[in-house]
């Protein structure tokens, strides 16, 4: 609630002129039943026709008035309604793009993306439409229920006598609506997430022809949601109806009594037509007031889902620059857990300006974490880690990454053109300067073959580019930052040696005197690093240069004898 | 309502064959239309009687009489508008699911290609929110609006019988009523079509950017990413802003319409009134059926902008119905069983571009027979078309210049499923679902489990398996990120051999493994070759040797092929390869 209006703040002004004009708008139209009464009276008396005429331009007037205010009052309301969702799904985005990694890493993205699809519509229905109706209402009732009692306190009391026991209806039913509704919306979570997935794997489903199993499950699915569909309708349809129902009793009410009293003399045919009228007109907004109440309801648990993102915890360090001039990294003494699980065990590592550190270790051997650490894409400690003598754990993240140009080993590129996926860190870069990126990661020749050339669209998460080409692109895209740190995270995983040797070898002429760190399990590509840390079991086992490493007995030596047996044949790197 | 075109009819037509799937129903409750228009009618006549014989004759019966009719009416209209909607939303519900049940099973047959050109998030856009504002029409009751045609013309029909002049002088506002109904509606629909765009643009940007934030934040490219988004977002607003104000000027005006109609009848009305020919009850039962004819016609523009953007998304979703298939099966396709003697590529030359160029034919002339129990490595360098060979024996693609054959017969000719029900495709880069790792391997239930847990033994990964937290019924993380890429590929071998294919095809994965994951899948890729055909896109010699021919790719044409030893044989691209890693080697140490 608190958050709601948090939100809708900086539309006050909007939503108090929706909530001025409606008035302006119901004042009009309830003028109107008075005007038909007068009207009535007088034909019933035998009055002159200038009063009719006079009568019938006012109405004319009214309406016309009436038209202007409620299209205004429309527009201002949901106006402010779109607006406020529109700055929660860029709040939302912005705090996507500042919450810690470790946070984010736990999040799962179809879920993500239903908060900003699902749950953001209902709040702006509560703020567009529900405002507006629950406006109105009060405003009618407040109008209507005096222009009645002044015509006869004894109907009106007797036409409104029902009303509470609609209410009462109305919140029994709209607690149902709230759980049904809730139920379809949970169907058609798994039901997405269902449809995207066997979108996403339809080459799996297709190669083991397994469509029909992949049919069967969707049809339930699918009949289970219908199900939910229905079961909705019901209460939704039973909302509105009761409530109308309820109108259209009280107007039987007020016309059998109001008869009787005619009848008696004590009221005129006019005044009779009048009640009837203004019956009418509270009736819909009534019926409105029951999906109010759902909305309401809804409204209020999306925002709390909005706000386990928008309240989470975003990135902190203070902020301030890091002296590129000399980035030098330090690990002192780093130990890390997740959980019960330390991934990372009394690590020490020194890398001097300009110097290639390699890093290799089996699966689950916490490279990959290091080297995250190192960017601060992890948490990490007060105290263990350095960057040009600066504690990263207090720094700006911001600034720490600054330092680096980061190849991941899932290359994560965009559904845009090449080019705009190789300047993706430096938006500005000429096609020269992506193009010698791109040669530098051995692309020059794909580029050729590709079918538009720097502006062939990669699709989404870089579909229609092979495995390798993925890799060499988003090495393209780093070393176009040109960062003094560059990070390969087992970043040539999808590419044959030869061309891993041809990409290391340019990156050590392109990065002669900047700082590298290797992550691989491929032994070639850190033969060349000034300094080779093996891992395993987050532990730092050995450390020291290819040749040393050798010769010393331990992992290093056992994978080196590994690949090279392979390679004795091997490694006809096809 | 004037405002329909063809191809409106044409979309409407097919949107109701799929709600009159169940004819009793759906013409049922077409019966309860004008019994409903009736029920809705009656009032006001009871009014006019009330006000025009009972009171003046002081007929205290009558009155009562007519109430109580009143009263019959509201309940027969409660009971048929009660029965009609719930009917229509069963309908509503079913045609829906099938209408999605159609369209994903559609989809699963499009082409691959199909997934290169579009975007999951758009494709799911189609499946998800374009069928749920179709579901709108129902939610919202604008399915209703025949029903309220019903009703309007009962209505005018009753009014026409109390009074001509009048019904004249109240129908005259009807004509510029939908001159600007019109107009509006034209307006409202392109807002709608521009919101549809914007907001698929959106959800595909979120979709990738959540998936790639790591990247997002490690280029520190938060800020300009979040202000194209914004972009997209007041994009977005803005088409909902135009079709915002429409929505409400046409419902503003229809309304202003109504009051006209109801002065018009007082000003023209009154003369014959006070003349003492037109009943006073009659003029009140004008006014009120004025109500009821404009609050339909009234929610009849309401409902049609829902039936308008309804029209907009079912136009999308029609438009990817009619996406034609082009591996579709030949009407009388041929049904195989088994791979007997071979399956061949015969001249083929394939491109992925349509129409293809000159620059890019991926493959060229390419012949190549594989035996059924004969092992084939292709080896060749990055982008030489390995890989592709591979999605064309199993037809994810179709070849354009020569044939693929299986027993000499062309798969363009064979039955999808059977064709694809030969192979076991292992990919470099293993699919994984959410779901646990015995649902993967099983293809959720596809494969039985005691086939699958033969094939972890014999590929020897059961006890990995058991180590892991929950057995095989460890939940794998979205897109299985919680496995390495050699883990993956060793369940996908596991799930190769449960499933007995006649032919294996392996993209081996190159070094993005650990030795002795390696180890296990060289171990694990012998087994499952073994007693049928095999090819092996191969990266590592000891694998090649393993083969009993070796086809040599360079450029997208054969270069080369014949074992181990007779290609070393030769002074060719392949024994270049091979010594030039010796070279490279020994530098390296």
């Amino acid at each position: 609630m608190d958050r709601l209006l948090f939100f809708a703040r900086p539309y006050t002004r909007r939503f108090l002129w929706g909530a001025v004009l409606l008035l302006l708008t119901n004042a009009t139209s309830l003028a109107m039943p008075q005007l038909v009464r007068m009207a009535i009276d007088g034909l019933h008396e035998g009055t002159s026709m200038d009063f009719l005429r006079d009568i019938a331009v006012m109405m004319v007037a009214l309406a016309v008035a009436g038209a202007i205010f409620r299209t205004l009052s429309r527009v201002h309301v949901f106006y402010a309604a779109r607006d406020v969702e529109m700055d929660l799904r860029c709040t939302y985005f912005r705090t996507l793009t500042r919450l810690a990694p470790s946070f984010m890493a736990k999040q799962n993205t179809g879920d993500l993306m239903s908060r900003a699809t699902s749950d953001l519509p209902q709040i702006r229905l509560m703020l567009g439409p529900g405002y507006l109706n629950l406006v109105n209402t009060v405003v009618v009732f407040l109008l209507a229920i005096p222009a009645m009692a002044s015509i006869s306190g004894k109907l009106t009391a007797i036409s409104l006598s029902l009303y509470p026991l609609g209410v009462l209806t109305m919140r029994y039913v709209g607690r149902h609506l709230f759980l049904r509704n809730n139920k379809q919306q949970k169907v058609l979570g798994q039901l997405s997430s269902f449809i995207q997935e066997g979108l996403g794997g339809s080459h799996v489903i297709r190669a083991f022809a397994a469509e029909e199993d992949q049919m069967r499950a969707f049809r339930d699915l699918n009949e289970r949601y219908a199900a939910a569909g229905i079961d909705v309708a019901w209460a939704r349809s039973g909302i509105f109806r009761i409530m109308a129902t309820l109108a259209n009793i009280s107007i039987i009410f007020v016309v059998f009594f109001g008869a009787h009293q005619v009848l008696d003399e004590h009221l005129t045919y006019g005044e009779l037509v009048a009640m009837v009228e203004y019956l009418a007109l509270i009736a819909a907004p009534t019926s409105a007031l029951g999906w109010v109440l759902s909305m309401w309801q809804r409204s209020v648990s999306a925002m709390a889902r909005m706000d386990e993102i928008l309240l989470a915890p975003i990135e902190e360090g203070v902020s301030g620059a890091i002296d590129a001039q000399a980035p030098h990294i330090e690990i002192r003494d780093l130990t890390l857990a997740f959980g019960e699980r330390e991934v990372l065990q009394h690590v020490n590592i020194h890398v001097n300006v300009g110097k290639t550190l390699g890093i290799v270790g089996p699966i689950g051997s916490g490279k990959t974490t290091l080297v995250r650490c190192l960017m601060r894409m992890t948490d990490v400690p007060v105290g263990h880690v350095f960057l040009c003598g600066r504690d990263v754990a207090v720094c700006d993240p911001r600034a720490t990454r600054l330092m680096f140009g980061y190849v991941p080993q899932n290359p994560g590129l965009f559904s845009d053109t090449l080019r705009e996926n190789v300047r993706f860190g430096k938006p500005k870069a000429d096609d020269t300067a992506v193009v010698s990126m791109l040669q530098s990661a051995a692309m020059l020749r794909d580029l050729e073959v590709l079918p538009h050339g720097l502006d062939t669209e990669v699709g989404e998460r870089g579909l229609t580019l092979s495995g390798g080409q993925k890799q060499r692109t988003a090495i393209a895209r780093a070393l176009l930052v040109d960062p003094p740190i560059l990070i390969l995270d087992d970043a040539l995983s999808a590419v044959d040696t030869e061309t891993e040797a041809e990409i290391l070898g340019k990156i050590r002429s392109l990065r002669r005197g900047r700082t590298t760190v290797i992550v691989s399990h491929r032994l070639s590509a850190v033969q060349h690093a000034d300094e080779i840390i093996v891992l395993e079991e987050g532990r730092v086992v050995q450390r020291g240069t290819d040749a040393s490493l050798r010769a010393m007995e331990g992992l290093y030596a056992v994978l080196a004898e590994h690949q090279d047996v392979t390679r004795e044949g091997t490694e006809v790197h096809v | 309502m004037s405002d329909v075109t063809h191809s409106d009819w044409h979309l409407t037509k097919r949107l109701v064959g799929y709600m009159a799937r169940e004819r009793v129903a759906f013409w049922f409750s077409f019966l309860l239309y004008p019994i409903g228009a009736a029920a809705v009618a009656a009032p006001p006549y009871i009014t006019q009687q009330i006000l025009d014989i009972a009171l003046p004759a002081r007929d205290v019966s009558l009155v009562n009489i007519l109430v109580g009719l009143f009263f019959l009416a509201l309940v027969v209209e409660f009971v048929s508008g009660f029965l009609s909607q719930y009917i229509l939303t069963v309908l509503g519900q079913r045609a829906m699911a099938a209408l999605r049940t159609d369209l994903f099973r559609h989809v699963q047959r499009l082409p691959a290609s199909y997934f290169d050109r579009h975007p999951v998030g758009r494709i799911l856009t189609r499946l998800t929110n374009d069928i749920e504002s179709l579901a709108e029409v129902f939610a919202s009751g604008a399915i209703t609006a025949v029903a309220d045609v019903v009703t309007v013309i009962v209505v005018i029909c009753l009014m026409l019988w109390l009074d001509v002049r009048l019904t004249l002088y109240a129908l005259l506002v009807v004509p510029p009523l939908l001159v600007v109904a019109t107009w509006f509606q034209r307006l409202a629909r392109e807002a709608f079509r521009e919101i549809r765009v914007h907001i698929a643009k959106i959800n595909v940007f979120l979709a990738e950017h959540i998936g790639g934030m790591g990247v997002v934040q490690a280029f520190l490219q938060e800020e300009r990413c979040a202000k194209h988004f914004d972009v997209l977002n007041i994009d977005y607003r803005d088409s909902n802003r135009r079709a915002v104000f429409y929505d409400a000027a046409l419902f503003s005006v229809v309304e202003a319409i109504g009051t006209t109609a109801v002065a018009a009848m007082i000003w023209f009305g009154s003369g014959k009134t006070s003349a003492g020919v037109l009943q006073l009850g009659v003029l009140v039962a004008f006014i009120q059926y004025i109500r009821r004819c404009f609050v339909p016609i009234r929610d009849l523009s309401q409902k049609y902008t829902v039936l308008q953007s309804a029209l907009a998304s079912s136009e999308r979703i029609f438009a990817m119905l009619d996406e034609p298939v082009a591996l579709d099966e030949m009407p009388n396709a041929r049904a195989i069983q088994k791979l007997h003697q071979s399956i061949a590529m015969d001249h083929v030359w394939f491109s992925y571009a349509t129409p293809p160029t000159d620059e890019s034919w991926i493959l060229k002339d390419v012949s190549l027979a594989i035996g059924a129990r004969e092992h084939v490595a292709l080896v060749g360098e990055t982008g030489s078309g390995k890989t592709t060979i591979g999605k064309l024996l199993n037809r994810f693609y179709d070849v354009q210049q020569g044939a693929v054959l299986v027993d000499g017969i062309d798969i363009k000719t064979v039955r999808l499923a059977d064709l694809r029900r030969l192979f076991a495709v292992v990919l470099q880069d293993v699919y994984l679902f959410s779901g646990t790792i015995l649902e993967n391997l099983t293809l959720g239930g596809r494969i039985s489990e005691a086939s699958v847990k033969d094939a972890a033994k014999s590929i020897g990964i059961e006890t990995w398996i058991a180590s892991l937290p929950h057995g095989y019924e460890t939940l794998l993380q979205e897109f299985g990120s919680n496995l390495s890429s050699g883990e993956r590929q060793l369940l996908a071998l596991v799930r190769a051999l449960a499933i007995d294919p006649a032919v294996l095809i392996m993209d081996e994965a190159t070094s993005n493994v650990d030795s002795e994951t390696e180890a296990m899948i060289q171990r694990g890729l012998e087994v499952v070759m073994r007693g049928r055909a095999a090819l092996v896109i191969a990266h590592r010699l000891s694998t090649v040797q393993k083969m009993d021919r070796i086809v040599v790719l360079q450029r997208g044409r054969i270069q080369d092929e014949g074992s181990h030893t007779v290609l070393m044989g030769r002074d060719g691209y392949y024994r270049n390869l091979v010594e030039a890693q010796f070279r490279d080697d020994r530098a390296g140490l």
